[in-house]
């Protein structure tokens, strides 16, 4: 444990250091370094870039703050600097030699204009910086007329964006140079969306709208795949919002007009592009890693029901979800619906809640809550709006057919329609 | 260790002090139920809708009583403190005796009111306009139970002719604190009256 | 010396056993059922170091976790590490800082300065410190009752649906915490304006006792609008519904206006007995009238109320009106006109001073130092643009560590040192003093300068994962955070050695002019035999070094009759 430990801690600070000072020749080494954090924690280590204060500034928002924000500190270093100057000096000067007290009468008790003077001179320097930002934040609370307007919900623990024409992502993708306007709401508790790079942030609160804007003014990458972090903005929860809070950050990525118009189109129909056969081996992993943030396949502990075999859950042993969906064997304790000591077979049948097994994980998908896994809190959003019924049945076939899926939710085998037109021989693989 | 119960030598000074003291802690009181008002006042104009929801029950009408119970029971203590004053020992036990059970007529009659809307099957999780109700009543009616129990107390002392004219800061405390539950009742009730309707 | 009261040093050297509050009366009754405001603070004093302790502990599991991203130790996940920095928040707010100064220094010094026997209201003295008791004995509670996870805030509706149970217990014991503080600042109130001495007007009262004075107002005045708000939250969790939750026509911003409505005035019930003591330790060990009196007493009674209209600026970005975002910007700005006030006048009074660097001064100078970084960084936080980028980052929490531990609570260590003599009658020694100084201030400074960059750079805080590149910072915080440590417990250890073997201490040891220096160390049960008069209480000028007393004493010869002289003896 103990070395190991040491070894997280040291091996990212001398790839740091490496990176600022390596000549050529180690960079290789600092190179590989960072690759292994990359393993260790499943991030790219990326350069914090900017200046010794801030963040590279990318949207249009930003100088202003910017500027506001060094203006503000240089104040501080001479105010500071003045400070703690007098103070030293005259601790050193007036410093007392022995025990007897060496008592000034001329010492002064008050001096009413130089007291003055110091209300009146930080007042008006208070009253400067407050016009300052006063500026900057009616810039920052008024969005153009002709924003882009992208729909955000925040849940626990994730962001659904859904763009004009009905496309979704979890990752925020926005066009290069020009306003975006989000109207945001929360379908849980409070979040609040960060985006460092663009300095804005705006609260997310259940039961009302909030908007924020901004206007990107370079282009930020796109992910060769959706895992990918290298190029975009981060983009955090700022509203303490429980267990996923630090993990319920995504990327921002900003693409010229005609990519991100390409990039929408394709968005918003590619499920109706993918043939029946194909549907579970594309569909299910790609919609899967909306669940992924809470549901394992492979049988590890997360937020939900792994939806693999569970063998280091702490649902040890009771076979993947649809098999115990199937068999009724999953045990249910609560939920709005469920009572304890119960289990889905309880729920699931003719005249019962569900009708089918499918029934059931529709349900749980739309509406879930109304019957909880024993040991599981009522942690789940709805998915309402944001999954049809297409993209429902590929991921119940995903289910059935979890084993052709590997830990992260890639498909193994080869895709029906291929290995059917491509015809014999590929089956083993 | 007995001498040192208070700082204070002169008695007058004393009680001038317990009189600043329970000031003191009324104001603190009279935020807590300027707050609780507030919430509702801010909650209420937020909301388009009636409340009660369905709109058609309203304040248990008992409530008009029992606000002139307590108001009542002010004037009794009134009367009790200026007895006190000029060194009435059977008008104070009396006029105590009277405040008292006016004080426990107000509790009842809350009591009654709540009975009301339970029976309707209206409880503290029925809407908002519920919640507010039993919240805001059972808020003052706690604060009446913490006065009752001081009061009790001195009116039993005032029937044992225990207290004289220099010597009753037990009435002069209670008096004060009853009178401040009588005004945070008629705030609370304006409240519940003016949140009441569509 | 002799004149003020029989029980002072010059006539203790003769002899007879001393009359000293410590050993007045024996036995653990004697001090669990004790009226003496002594006591009490003594007692509030062990409680609030023990909070802190536990408080500290949390602390550093929270650094430990931090040091890699992700897990660091094994046993703590995500839900560990939320319930961790709930504890060390809620613990060192409402359990150490808040009653630190006021209730347990507050306790044990205001009655002195006052020559008073005891503060107004000894019973509810006790009362209070029980009331504290009961409300810790709930946090305690909580835990075994499933915990908590959800800040310190207890921000809506995530307090509502939390599946931790153990909320209910801790916002019971909040709003019994709350009680204690505003029992404690009625009897303040009270007793400053009943039980002055004759000749300490208003302003002539030690500059402690107007921070302390400021204090009470708040605690009798915002208190109940925390008490109020965790009610409601209560019977929202229980009933699932109420005037916080958005599903019925709730608001959960409401929360945060009514929470911060007290917790923002709370932040001053930190500083200002904070500045109070500064005031004093300043000025003592620079031995030298403070300088600028009334523009420092001002300050304390204009930073209490403006303290109650700035509260919106903890809700920038919470979706509060751009209108009233802009009047808090504004009226947040100045707040920090009074405290830049005290800050010049403090400087001012080293001017021509005759400083002794004992550890107190240092921890004063440390102030100063410290506080100033903090204010500064309000000017971030206070302006409106800035603060949409900085607001719920590292800098936030790097500022109000400046400000609330930095400066409140470097402060009431800082004011431990000084009256430590005074309330054992014991002297620890000097350069262990400035060891442990040294150690907690640039911990302290490692700890959470790097902070400021982390935030600004755009780390959340509040976050158990985190970005590999914010990892350096995070590490040297860490690094900081064990040396504060380690200088913490080095000042425990001292501290409790030099009750066991600490030199005896002079009455007046520093060469302090207010009445506390003018009775024994430790003070005699009733502190004065007789209220005794006062004058100027910074005027040093007769302050002497007396090297048979191995102290100072103030030499009365010179003074008019009227003052100094007990009204009868």
């Amino acid at each position: 444990m103990m070395p190991n430990l040491l070894e997280n801690i040291l091996t990212p600070l001398a790839a740091t250091v490496a990176q600022s000072t390596a000549p050529a020749e180690e960079t290789v080494q600092a190179a590989q370094a960072t690759t292994e954090i990359v393993e260790e924690t499943g991030r790219p280590m990326r350069d914090l870039g900017g200046t010794f204060w801030l963040p590279e500034p990318q949207s249009t928002l930003a100088p202003s703050m910017d500027w506001a924000f060094m203006a503000i500190t240089w104040l501080c270093y001479i105010c500071f600097a003045g400070i703690v100057i007098a103070l030293v000096y005259f601790t050193w000067k007036y410093r007392q030699k022995g025990n007897e007290v060496v008592y000034q009468a001329d010492a002064p008790l008050h001096n009413t204009p130089l007291e003055v003077g110091w209300t009146v001179v930080p007042l008006l320097l208070c009253i400067a910086i407050f016009f300052m930002g006063f500026k900057g934040f009616l810039d920052l609370s008024t969005p153009p007329k002709d924003s882009y307007e992208i729909r955000v919900t925040a849940f626990k623990w994730g962001w659904g964006f859904k763009y004009p024409n009905g496309a979704t992502s979890e990752n925020l993708i926005v066009p290069v140079g020009q306003p975006v306007k989000l109207i945001m709401r929360s379908s849980d508790v409070l979040h609040s969306l960060y985006i460092p790079a663009f300095r804005v942030k705006k609260d997310v609160v259940p039961g009302r709208y909030s908007y924020l804007w901004f206007q990107a003014d370079e282009i930020a990458g796109f992910p060769e795949s959706d895992t990918s972090v290298e190029t975009g903005h981060y983009l955090f929860c700022t509203e303490y919002c429980g267990t996923g809070h630090s993990n319920m950050n995504r990327v921002v990525y900003v693409l010229p007009q005609d990519d991100f118009e390409a990039w929408e189109e394709e968005q918003a129909r590619w499920l109706d592009s993918v043939p029946d056969e194909d549907l579970y081996a594309v569909a299910g992993p790609r919609l899967y890693s909306k669940c992924s943030n809470c549901h394992t396949i492979d049988g590890g502990a997360n937020t939900g029901p792994s939806w693999g075999d569970p063998t280091s859950g702490s649902l040890a042993g009771l076979g993947d979800v649809w098999k115990r969906t199937k068999d009724g064997t999953t045990p249910v304790t609560g939920g709005t619906k469920g009572k304890p000591g119960t289990t889905l077979a309880d729920y699931i049948g003719e005249g019962k809640l569900y009708g089918t097994p499918e029934d059931y994980i529709r349900a749980s998908i739309l509406n879930p809550g109304e019957l909880l896994v024993a040991g599981y809190g009522p942690n789940m959003p709805h998915f309402r709006g944001q999954i049809d019924e297409r993209g429902i049945d590929g991921l119940i076939m995903m289910m059935a057919k979890i084993d052709e899926f590997d830990a992260a939710g890639r498909f193994k085998g080869t895709l029906p329609s291929v290995s059917a037109a491509g015809g014999e021989g590929t089956e083993s693989e | 260790m007995a001498n040192t119960v208070s700082p204070f030598e002169d008695p007058q000074e004393r009680a001038n002090a317990g009189v600043f003291g329970m000031a003191c802690f009324i104001i603190s009181l009279v935020m807590v139920f300027a707050a609780t008002i507030l919430a509702v006042v801010v909650v209420r104009l937020q909301d388009p809708g009636s409340w009660p929801p369905g709109g058609e029950v309203g304040l248990p009408p008992v409530l008009l009583a029992s606000t002139v119970v307590l108001v009542i029971s002010s004037g009794t203590m009134v009367a009790a403190n200026r007895s006190a004053r000029v060194g009435d020992g059977p008008g104070l036990a009396r006029w105590m005796i009277a405040t008292f059970v006016l004080a426990i007529l107000f509790l009842m009659a809350q009591g009654i009111a709540w009975w009301e809307l339970l029976d309707l099957g209206i409880g503290l999780d029925t809407d908002l306009w519920s919640w507010t109700f039993y919240v805001l009543t059972a808020l003052h009616a706690l604060h009446v139970l913490g006065g009752i129990i001081p009061m009790a107390v001195v009116t039993e002392r005032a029937r044992r002719h225990e207290y004289s004219v220099e010597n009753h800061r037990g009435v002069t405390y209670v008096g004060m604190y009853w009178h401040f539950l009588d005004v945070a009742w008629l705030g609370l009730y304006a409240t519940l009256w003016w949140a009441t309707s569509v | 010396m002799t004149t003020i009261d029989a029980n002072s040093p010059a006539s203790t050297a003769v002899d007879p056993p001393v009359d000293n509050y410590l050993t007045y009366t024996r036995g653990i009754l004697s001090w669990a059922l004790t009226l003496d405001h002594k006591r009490i603070g003594v007692m509030y004093l062990f409680a609030v170091l023990s909070s802190f302790f536990v408080g500290g502990v949390f602390a550093l599991l929270v650094r430990t976790e931090l040091l890699t991203p992700g897990v660091t130790l094994p046993w703590v996940d995500a839900d560990t590490y939320n319930e961790y920095f709930t504890l060390h928040g809620a613990i060192m707010v409402f359990l150490v800082i808040i009653p630190s100064i006021p209730a347990a220094l507050g306790n044990f010094v205001l009655p002195v300065m006052l020559g008073a026997k005891d503060v107004a209201f000894p019973r509810m003295n006790l009362g209070s410190f029980y009331l504290w008791i009961v409300g810790a004995v709930c946090a305690v509670y909580s835990l075994v009752a499933g915990g908590f996870d959800t800040g310190w805030t207890f921000y809506t509706p995530y307090s509502t649906t939390t599946s931790f149970s153990g909320v209910i217990p801790v916002l019971i014991g909040v709003f019994i915490l709350g009680f204690s503080s505003i029992f404690t600042g009625i009897n303040f109130v009270v007793t400053i304006h009943k039980l002055r001495p004759p000749g300490m007007t208003w302003f002539r009262m030690p500059l402690f006792l107007w921070a302390t004075y400021a204090t009470a107002l708040i605690q009798v005045l915002a208190t109940p609008v925390l008490g109020i708000t965790l009610l409601m939250l209560i019977v929202e969790r229980v009933a699932q519904i109420g005037l916080f939750d958005p599903a019925m026509g709730g608001d959960p911003v409401l929360f945060q206006h009514f929470f911060w409505f007290y917790s923002h005035p709370a932040v001053y019930i930190m500083i200002l007995p904070a500045m109070g003591i500064i005031s004093e330790i300043i000025s003592v060990h620079a031995h030298r009238h403070i300088f600028g009196y009334r523009f420092i007493a001002f300050s304390s009674v204009a930073i209490a109320i403006f303290s109650f209209l700035v509260w919106g600026h903890h809700m920038f970005t919470s979706g509060q009106s751009p209108l009233m975002n802009t009047l808090f910007s504004a009226i947040t700005f100045s707040v920090a006109i009074p405290s830049a006030i005290k800050v010049f006048n403090w400087l001012s009074t080293l001017y021509k001073g005759s400083i002794s660097l004992n550890t107190p001064m240092l921890y004063g100078l440390g102030f100063i130092f410290l506080f100033t970084i903090g204010g500064l960084t309000g000017l971030h936080l206070g302006t409106l643009n800035t603060d949409i980028h900085l607001h719920d980052t590292y800098f936030v929490v790097a500022h109000f560590h400046y400000v609330m531990m930095g400066s409140a609570l470097i402060a009431m260590i800082g004011g431990l040192h000084h009256w430590w003599p005074k309330m054992f009658g014991k002297m620890y020694k000097e350069n262990h003093g400035a060891i442990g100084f040294w150690l907690v201030f640039i911990g302290f400074n490692v700890t959470f300068f790097t902070q400021f960059m982390l935030g600004s750079h755009g780390m959340p805080r509040r976050y158990y994962d985190y970005m590999p590149e914010f990892q350096i910072y995070h590490v040297i915080s860490t690094i900081g955070s064990y040396i504060m440590a380690l200088g913490f417990f080095w000042t425990a250890y001292y501290l409790i050695a030099s009750l066991i073997s600490g030199k005896k201490a002079p009455a007046n040891p520093w060469g302090g002019r207010s009445l506390e220096w003018q009775c024994s160390s430790p003070p005699p049960h009733d502190n004065f035999k007789t209220t005794p008069s006062v004058g100027d209480c910074y005027d040093f000028s007769v302050v002497h070094w007396d090297e048979e007393e191995g102290g100072y004493v103030v030499d009365r010869s010179g003074l008019p009759e009227s003052e100094e002289k007990p009204s009868s003896h």
